[in-house]
């Protein structure tokens, strides 16, 4: 997780990351800054998020996006 | 006069938008009352049926090609599911170190199937709506080379609403591959999703997870949602009747006659037809949204009033918001996710930071998405122009950014301050503007034409009562117009605060609502532009 | 709440009070009779509201083909049968039904021929709607009068309309030619008319009956609206009511029409070197109906004869001038 905050971090600072959880509908994270971080993410974490994975509800909170990650990761 | 020879057919279109007399007195008040007296577990089928019959009032014989569409992307659903449980079979005999290999040839079969069905129907909208301007070019290609070979420019008969029911059949047949929806059992379920009657003109582009539980597990009509739904349409009749139907003569003398006006009256030209396409298509939606409603279903909205925009980039997620919507789902994201995009953003954001690395790739994904959408709107060089003009201004606006952040901070400027935000609305405006004068002008030359006219030749020195008498206008269609806008702006900024109107309004006495109601009712009669003197616009989207 | 027989009543009360409310409001919209306002769209067909009572012998009716073809004051010079040309541009059937139930307020020609055109020209539904609620509630057909009001110039004492100096004909010089010389060679099937219009046409028919009025049906040369399709159908629908029929694209050698140069807009319609040769063969063809007689030496008539005296002065002048 901290690892995680970290990188949020490096993309976009200034946000709250460990409270915050409308980091795309509240416009906190643009589409450029999700496109780094996607290749971040994949770079770090050894998985492929397809486009599908996507969508507000997987990238609203730091937690949301861990969960996708674990989700995964545990994928075959 | 028998009444059955208003029924007659009269050849040619009976129906042709949702402000139709036809539609809004007969169709629809029939829809209603069929729908409330048949038993509650046939209401969708009353629906359906209710949607055909509004496609072939529309369409004529062209139903057909809806009816196909339905039935590919049911079968191509049910092959994908079925190579989906396939896969689950096999993937759960194997150990788990296999399981990846054997996974990745069923993706690959999966991925087949998508790539069939998406060239099938987005080949099949290719050849109806784009072929006369490939063939034409070709033509002028040839001839340019010397050949003298000249190719029968097909023309093929185009059922309104294709370019719509086919982006909603492409985004089904990916949402199932991708597994956000199951593949559809019921190809009655799926063929009401694909042709809801309301949306089949203009849209809104709609995904099978938004509407078509809901469509199939429709209610009885409920009192809030029959006089909230008839309130939205009343709301749409004036945009559409009362603005966008009365700048049509006026526009259509300034772009479509070989006149050589002097720059200022192209510019209002440019902002009456830019004022009467959103008029025109923002009111369509009311009306969709509005009938929708009744039957207690939620459509997505298309509109969050664009032209409080302070960028081009927050214009398109507040206007026509479900194609942008389909363009981001269905191209921007799998171009940027593709392998090597994902390589060339990290290498990227390594050497030129935050701002700038993903830029790359996502400037590559948006001019796909503006290519796209350009050509979305119709086969002609205008339209490529349009898209590239959006494409780049979008892409200038992301370059600038980081300096014109370091330089407000050196200014002292507070972007949040009213002023400054004023002044990036009007920016955006005018920068739309300009798009759309490209967008209407008859061909790019045209456009190219009148652009540099106005911008060279910006003056007023001809405007007077006897030029707007030969452009089918007068000084009271634009005081009417303006009032007009007056009352949409007055509501759209309570709509902006979160206030909702027709709530607050239902909580009132009957006898506020009905002269409410009936002022409205009036001003639409009196002030509309209708009847002899004028010609009926048909709903401007739909040719897209 | 679900919908309920109350909220039903009470929807047929509010659509109720919709209807009185638009009722009351038409007394404030309609036009005096014969005002400017009650012809706004059409000053040179209306111009039959300014003719004397009972003066007009026989009304030409149609779409923009009638008055471009149809010029009353040469029939009247030659044969002295008043005649108007109650005409208007891309005419509707629906519109000519009304056109024809206002030429018959104050006159009662003894025929009417009608132009064929508009039996082709397709209207749908909401046209037809529209034109019914109208007749009930005329604040949906003059509600553009707001802008009569804005004007401030509305006083109660509106202008009426006078006279049309050409009697509904709409002079033009201009010539552009048509080439397309074979318009009446067999092509197509025979053209269906489309059945709303039918049964409109059969409205106006039994509206001329009802007044003891001839119906004749005639089309004007024109290459662009006409051809042995639309002919055929016209023929065959006169033939199954009764009617007399002649279609001026089919008798050239007669009629003489010069598509070189009698033509304004390539064939669409004619200019005044073709509306010469037109209504002298119509004029030959409805004196020799015997049904009127020569008014020219009756007192009522004598600005008729003044009137056709102007136009024919100018015109020669005119037309001379053109062929120099």
């Amino acid at each position: 997780m901290e690892r995680l905050i970290e990188i949020l971090e490096d993309i976009q600072p200034d946000v709250d990351y460990a409270n915050c959880t409308d980091l795309i509908d509240g416009h906190y994270l643009s589409s450029l800054a999700i496109i780094s971080l996607i290749a971040e993410l994949e770079e770090e974490y050894d998985i492929t998020i397809p486009a599908v994975e996507i969508v507000p509800d997987n990238f609203n909170s730091a937690e949301r996006i861990m969960k996708m990650i674990e989700r995964l990761q545990e994928e075959y | 006069m028998q009444l059955s020879s208003l029924l007659l057919a009269g050849q040619g279109k009976s129906l042709t938008s949702l402000f139709s007399l036809l539609y809004l007195i007969l169709f629809l008040p029939a829809c209603i009352i069929g729908y409330t007296v048949i038993p509650k577990n046939w209401k969708k089928y009353f629906l359906l049926l209710a949607s055909y019959g509004f496609f072939w009032l529309i369409s004529g014989e062209l139903l057909i090609y809806l009816i196909l569409t339905t039935f590919s992307v049911h079968y191509f659903g049910i092959w994908l599911d079925r190579i989906n449980g396939q896969m689950k079979e096999a993937l759960a005999a194997l150990p788990k170190e296999e399981r990846k290999g054997a996974k990745a040839g069923f993706v690959k079969k999966q991925r087949l199937v998508v790539a069939l069905a998406v060239v099938l129907h987005i080949g099949l909208l290719l050849v109806l709506k784009y072929s006369p301007f490939f063939t034409t070019n070709v033509n002028l290609l040839l001839n340019k080379m010397g050949l003298s070979i000249n190719i029968e420019i097909p023309k093929y008969l185009m059922p309104i609403g294709i370019s719509f029911f086919t982006l909603q059949a492409v985004s089904y047949i990916v949402d199932v591959y991708r597994g956000v929806t199951k593949a559809d059992d019921n190809l009655f379920r799926l063929a009401l999703f694909m042709s809801f009657f309301p949306q089949i003109i203009e849209g809104p582009i709609c995904r099978y997870n938004q509407t078509a539980e809901q469509l199939w597990n429709v209610k009885p009509i409920e009192y809030k949602n029959l006089t909230f739904g008839i309130q939205r349409i009343l709301y749409g009749m004036l945009k559409k009747i009362v603005i966008a139907d009365r700048l049509n003569l006026f526009v259509s003398n300034i772009f479509d006659k070989n006149v050589d006006y002097e720059g200022g009256i192209i510019a209002i030209g440019a902002i009456c037809y830019t004022v009467q396409l959103y008029m025109d298509f923002s009111g369509s939606m009311d009306a969709v949204v509005g009938t929708a409603e009744i039957f207690g279903v939620v459509m997505p909205e298309n509109f969050q009033r664009p032209f409080f925009s302070k960028t081009i980039s927050e214009f398109w997620k507040r206007w026509h918001i479900t194609l942008g919507a389909w363009f981001k789902d269905y191209i921007f994201y799998p171009v940027t996710s593709a392998k090597k995009m994902k390589k060339l953003t990290s290498g990227a954001r390594k050497k030129l930071g935050n701002h700038y690395g993903p830029l790359i790739a996502g400037s590559i994904a948006l001019f796909c998405v503006w290519f796209c959408n350009g050509l979305w709107h119709g086969s002609a060089w205008s339209f490529i122009f349009f898209g590239m003009y959006h494409f780049v201004l979008i892409l200038i606006g992301n370059m600038l950014e980081p300096p014109v952040q370091t330089m407000n901070k050196k200014l002292h400027i507070n972007p949040k301050w009213f002023v400054y935000r004023l002044l990036q609305i009007l920016r955006t405006c005018v920068l739309v503007v300009i798009g759309e004068l490209f967008f209407r002008a008859r061909g790019l030359k045209a456009g190219m034409n009148l652009f540099t006219k106005m911008v060279s030749d910006f003056s007023f020195t001809t405007l007077n009562d006897d030029l707007l008498k030969t452009l089918s206008a007068d000084k009271y269609d634009f005081i009417i117009v303006g009032v007009t806008l007056l009352i949409i702006l007055t509501v759209s900024i309570l709509n902006e605060k979160g206030i909702c109107i027709r709530g607050s309004l239902a909580k009132r006495n009957i006898v506020l609502r009905w002269c409410l109601l009936y002022a409205l009712l009036l001003y639409i009669i009196i002030f509309g532009a209708y009847g002899l003197g004028y010609k009926p616009v048909d709903p401007m989207y739909a040719q897209f | 709440m679900p919908v309920t027989i109350k909220h039903a009543a009470r929807a047929l009360i509010f659509v109720g009070g919709l209807v009185l409310l638009l009722f009351l409001l038409s007394k404030v919209f309609i036009p005096a009779e014969g005002t400017i306002d009650d012809g706004v769209h059409t000053l040179h067909s209306n111009g039959i509201y300014g003719e004397a009572d009972n003066s007009i012998d026989l009304v030409f009716l149609g779409d923009s083909v009638v008055y471009s073809s149809i010029s009353p004051l040469q029939i009247w010079d030659k044969y002295g049968i008043p005649t108007y040309c109650c005409s208007t541009s891309a005419q509707k059937l629906w519109y000519s039904e009304d056109m024809l139930k206002k030429a018959f307020k104050k006159q009662s020609p003894k025929v009417v021929m009608m132009e064929t055109n508009s039996l082709f020209t397709k209207f749908n539904f909401d046209d037809s709607i529209l034109h019914k609620a109208e007749t009930v509630l005329p604040v949906l057909q003059y509600h553009d009068r707001w802008k009569v009001f804005a004007e401030n110039t509305f006083d109660g004492r509106e202008e009426v309309i006078s006279t049309n100096e050409y009697k509904g004909y709409k002079l033009s010089y201009l010539i552009n030619p048509s080439e397309n010389l074979k318009y009446m060679e067999q092509k197509l099937a025979i053209e269906s008319i489309p059945s709303r219009n039918k049964s409109y046409f059969k409205q106006i028919r039994s509206y001329c009956e009802d007044r003891g009025a001839k119906l004749i049906l005639f089309t004007c040369p024109s290459t662009k609206n006409w051809n042995k399709a639309r002919h055929d159908a016209v023929a065959k629908l006169s033939e199954e009511l009764g009617l007399d029929y002649i279609d001026l694209n089919m008798m050239p050698k007669d009629l003489m029409i010069d598509w070189s140069k009698d033509t304004r807009d390539r064939g669409d319609h004619l200019n005044h070197f073709g509306a010469i040769k037109t209504t002298e063969y119509l004029g030959q063809y409805i004196s020799k109906l015997g049904i009127f007689t020569d008014r020219r030496n009756e007192e009522n008539y004598q600005s008729w004869n003044t009137a056709a005296e102007k136009f024919i002065k100018k015109t020669t002048k005119a037309m001379k001038k053109i062929q120099q």
